[in-house]
């Protein structure tokens, strides 16, 4: 594949990816809106299920969740347009995307973390777990900011050939 | 060796508004034969106090001004900026251009510049930093939640062990009882691992080179509600503690600015305040606790940016000062430096935690303790001088839900924000823990909430009142008892009317 046809690909994966963000953002955001700011309560899904309640991706009822989401889809949209006119400025957008997808998934990993660390730092004296804490109980498991985050490695790609020239 | 006198060239309608002043300039040739006529034509644009003073002896003086203050009101309404701040950009990019032509690489662009093109970005860097305060929020309230309630869990049991310890009834009640000392300050105490969290995450910014670039962003935004960019600084500072952030504004030169910028800081919600909404937020709002206090956060920035516009409006009219700051490479931080300074800050905390907020405490504990108006020894918190204190405050926050209770801690919550919290699980008689169990059986997640917002409004603590009096005197610091209170009580209120109507009552 010559230069140009993997700037285009690397372009159009990129606006698949930010796409993806943008759509989980909304319906995060709308579910948190909804079940927060009203008396109804809103649990729309899109993503795979597996079992009762639990989808890949989970999307949670969370506002701000929500806009977080949006705005990283719409930092790698403006990375996908650099990218397809080939602008060294995708370097710094690919650059930014990577790393505020990354602090999302590496702040989803750590609160699992301390969620089950919560429920069971009794066990260290000898005492009762304060919560039967699972996996896939978990609101933070299976949310979109990590399960999405593995989709945007490839833009790590934008940053390495782009530093190069640099 | 020769050298070369290099002229700056500005674009065309700045290099005709200096061509109109050297004109002025020159019919005066003392000026000319003794300064340079160009620079004093730039000088007297951007509106120089020592060259206009340099110059005042001028038969012309007069003209002189009227011409350079016409150029520079053509050039502000062109630009929509001050005038310095259009000189010093062309200056910027003159350099840029000497840059790009002498280095190698794409466009002669460094990592930093790249990056901050986004950072910077008119449209994306305000979203991008709620998004990097919404990461350093959840962060620091639910990845520290299980050391915090480890912790809370070790002073439950000490208060168990120690019980009975003193062989004296009344002193033992006082410190080891459900009413007791080591109850309210070992609540505080609870919350340490939050505390160092916070200054993680703050030190991490800092390190990196964000921070500055925070303050850049929100300048913008600033500048349209009569705050300069300068006081950003103070305002993120604020975040950590009040005190040195009202005294870090001693660096705006203009009045104006550093009065402004003194009165709103308190509005900034600092880590003090951080422990009890971190306490009615685990209690109230478990799952979605980071993001309520990222909406207190962002409340309080919107309040004292609203209030800032208002106050410039009524008080100081008239230009704002420009901001010009030199923003840092990027840098990765070690992680030395992150958990020394957080080490350094968070440690204060434990000096403040066993001076004022320990005072503070005892003397609620011991006035719990005293029988009204018998004043005998008494574990009947209800009939006791704390409780008749409160009892007359109440009728103030009946509109607002509270109990006697409430309204105490929230009283002395002058003296150190963290009383607040100490108080409540005094008052109450339950530890943290049993205090997120109290808590939701007595209120509804509103009232905690409206109880928030009057929490992060009203009165700042008695040492930042003393470091605004300090700085901006007596008059400044009753408007901003004054105007905190009333507006504490107008948003409590407000949210407690809107939610009530929203269906959360």
């Amino acid at each position: 594949m010559n230069t140009k046809t993997k700037y285009k690909t690397l372009a159009i994966y990129c606006t698949a990816v930010g796409i993806l963000y943008l759509i989980y953002g909304v319906i995060e955001f709308t579910n948190g809106f909804i079940t927060w700011w009203t008396p109804s309560e809103l649990n729309i899904q899109f993503g795979v299920k597996i079992s009762e309640d639990v989808y890949i991706p989970n999307t949670m009822a969370d506002p701000f969740a929500g806009l977080v989401l949006i705005i990283v889809g719409s930092i790698i949209l403006r990375t996908a347009k650099h990218v397809w006119n080939e602008n060294t400025e995708s370097w710094g957008f690919a650059t930014v995307s990577l790393l505020l997808a990354g602090a999302v998934a590496v702040l989803s990993i750590s609160i699992i973390t301390a969620d089950c660390l919560d429920a069971y730092y009794p066990l260290l004296w000898g005492g009762e777990p304060n919560d039967l804490w699972n996996f896939l109980g978990d609101p933070w498991s299976l949310n979109p900011g990590l399960v999405l985050f593995p989709l945007t490695i490839p833009l790590f790609d934008i940053y390495r050939k782009a530093k190069l020239d640099i | 060796m020769k050298m070369s006198h290099v002229i700056i060239r500005y674009n065309k309608d700045v290099e005709e508004a200096i061509s109109r002043v050297k004109n002025e300039i020159v019919k005066d040739s003392s000026l000319s034969s003794k300064y340079n006529v160009r620079w004093l034509a730039i000088k007297l644009i951007e509106n120089d106090e020592e060259v206009k003073a340099r110059i005042k002896s001028s038969p012309l003086y007069d003209a002189i001004i009227n011409v350079a203050s016409e150029e520079r009101r053509r050039l502000e309404k062109k630009y929509n900026t001050e005038a310095d701040i259009v000189l010093a950009n062309a200056r910027y990019n003159f350099i840029g251009k000497i840059v790009r032509a002498a280095s190698k690489g794409a466009k002669g662009l460094t990592f930093t510049d790249l990056i901050d093109k986004v950072i910077l970005d008119k449209y994306l860097g305000i979203p991008i930093f709620i998004v990097v305060l919404w990461l350093m929020f959840q962060f620091t309230m639910i990845v520290s939640a299980p050391f915090c309630d480890l912790l809370s869990d070790l002073f439950s049991w000490l208060a168990g062990m120690w019980s009975g310890l003193t062989g004296n009834e009344v002193i033992d009640s006082l410190l080891f009882g459900d009413y007791g000392v080591l109850n309210g300050i070992g609540t505080v105490l609870g919350f340490v691992p939050l505390i160092f969290f916070l200054y993680f995450t703050i030190s991490i910014l800092e390190d990196s080179g964000y921070m500055a670039r925070a303050a850049f962003v929100m300048d913008r935004a600033m500048r349209k509600m009569g705050l300069t960019g300068r006081s950003i600084i103070s305002m993120i500072l604020g975040f950590g503690c009040n005190v040195p952030a009202v005294y870090s504004t001693r660096a705006i030169p203009d009045e104006g600015d550093r009065v402004i910028a003194t009165i709103v800081n308190p509005l900034m919600l600092c880590s003090a305040r951080l422990t009890v909404f971190a306490m009615l937020a685990f209690a109230f709002f478990r799952n979605i606790s980071g993001d309520i206090i990222l909406s207190l956060y962002l409340i309080g920035i919107i309040l004292a940016l609203l209030l800032a516009l208002l106050f410039r409006r009524i008080f100081y009219k008239g230009r704002i000062s420009p901001f010009i700051l030199e923003l840092p490479q990027y840098q990765m931080p070690t992680l030395r430096s992150v958990f020394v300074h957080m080490w350094e800050r968070g440690v204060m905390f434990f000096s403040k935690a066993g001076t004022v907020i320990f005072g503070g405490i005892l003397f609620v504990g011991i006035f719990s303790h005293i029988q009204w108006p018998t004043l005998i020894w008494t574990n009947n918190i209800e009939s006791s001088m704390m409780s008749a204190f409160g009892m007359g405050l109440q009728p103030i926050f009946a509109p607002l839900g509270w109990d006697w209770r409430l309204a105490v801690s929230a009283f002395f919550g002058f003296i150190a924000k963290e009383i607040v919290l100490g108080s409540m699980s005094l008052l109450y008689g339950v530890p943290e823990e049993g205090l997120s169990q109290a808590l939701p059986a007595l209120y509804t997640p509103l009232q905690a909430y409206a109880y928030m917002i009057f929490v992060l409004i009203y009165v700042p603590c008695i040492v930042t009142l003393a470091a605004i009096w300090h700085e901006q005197g007596w008059k400044w610091t009753i408007l901003t008892v004054i105007y905190e209170l009333i507006l504490a009580y107008a948003a409590s209120w407000l949210v407690m009317i809107l939610g009530t109507l929203m269906g959360f009552g």
